[in-house]
């Protein structure tokens, strides 16, 4: 699996959505052989009508002059 | 693949993207523990191992013999290669890594002088830079160790360049039966600074700093004195794990 480019594809496009704030990158031990990620943002955020297409490949929220929403590619 | 996903997000408020999934150590970090759970004993009969050492630093030059040794491999020490070869063949030769190309070449040339029946082995020993190993490596050496030697890395070598087999017996079975040998000594009360230099030596099979740590604690006298003694004989027999065992402090890693 590309632990490495999944995370960078989040922590990018988390950045690219964040004015201001802070964007978090935490890993933590899940279980005796489990690794939990997560990042963190304080960004636009994403419609929740949109949660269950996030992580279709290439699918992105609609895109203007102030970004509403983003996928996970 | 067993990835669990999730996702939080309230618009301008801010979002979590969360996975977690099965991860396990790279394959070259479980061979690593698979050989430090099993502590080689001697060599199986009918596997000989003639070795030379050629390693200027005599404590280093010590050590190397020591763990030679300490498995029936039969030994010949010296610090000049003319001489060491005259005293051959070898099936394996430890000398100190080659600083330079040429060096490098002297050095297998001279041992292919005299070869044993299966060839000579040329195993260079030093704290490797990149330069030495690749000079070393592009020469012909078989292989190279760093320093500090571990008697694990120097065995699995022989395992693996010269097909020697060792008779090794798990490490949990060593480790019970020293705890039941050594009472007295598990229960010596160390001072803690003298017991973290203990354990980071042998935890880092750092063998100069062991022994000066064991000197210290001899200088203690009385009960400490008697622990010395039992963490020398273990110390000199490059025994880390017993080193760890005797103080209570089993290494993690092998847990």
């Amino acid at each position: 699996m590309r632990l490495r480019q999944v995370l960078t594809n989040l922590v990018d496009n988390a950045v690219r959505f964040t004015d201001r704030g802070a964007v978090t990158l935490s890993c933590r031990r899940d279980g005796s052989d489990r690794y939990a990620f997560a990042v963190r943002d304080t960004g636009v955020g994403i419609p929740r009508e949109l949660h269950e297409a996030v992580f279709e490949p290439f699918r992105q929220g609609e895109s203007g002059a102030q970004p509403a929403a983003r996928g996970s590619a | 693949m067993g990835v669990r996903l999730g996702l939080a997000s309230t618009p301008n408020v801010g979002t979590t993207f969360a996975f977690s999934v099965p991860l396990r150590p790279a394959a070259s970090f479980v061979r690593e523990r698979e050989s430090r759970s099993r502590r080689v004993l001697r060599l199986v009969d009918g596997h000989a191992v003639v070795a030379g050492v050629i390693v200027a630093d005599p404590l280093n030059r010590g050590v190397v013999v020591g763990m030679l040794r300490a498995v029936g491999c039969s030994v010949v020490a010296g610090s000049k290669l003319a001489e060491l070869v005259a005293a051959g063949p070898f099936d394996v030769v430890l000398i100190d890594a080659p600083a330079t190309d040429d060096e490098a070449g002297a050095t297998v040339a001279a041992l292919a002088v005299k070869p044993a029946p299966r060839g000579t082995l040329a195993v260079g020993i030093g704290a490797l830079s990149q330069r030495a190993e690749r000079a070393g490596r592009l020469a012909g050496f078989g292989d190279m160790l760093a320093l500090p030697i571990r008697a694990d890395a120097l065995y699995a070598c022989l395992e693996n360049k010269l097909d020697a087999h060792f008779e090794a017996a798990e490490a949990d079975a060593t480790l019970a039966l020293r705890a039941a040998l050594m009472p007295m000594v598990v229960s010596a009360d160390l001072p803690a600074p003298l017991r973290r230099r203990v354990v980071e030596a042998a935890r880092s099979a750092s063998i100069t700093d062991l022994r000066n740590a064991i000197e210290d604690i001899t200088s203690l006298g009385g009960p400490h004195a008697v622990l010395a003694h039992r963490l020398g004989a273990l110390a000199w027999n490059y025994d880390m794990d017993g080193v760890l065992g005797a103080l209570g402090e089993r290494d993690e890693r092998d847990a």
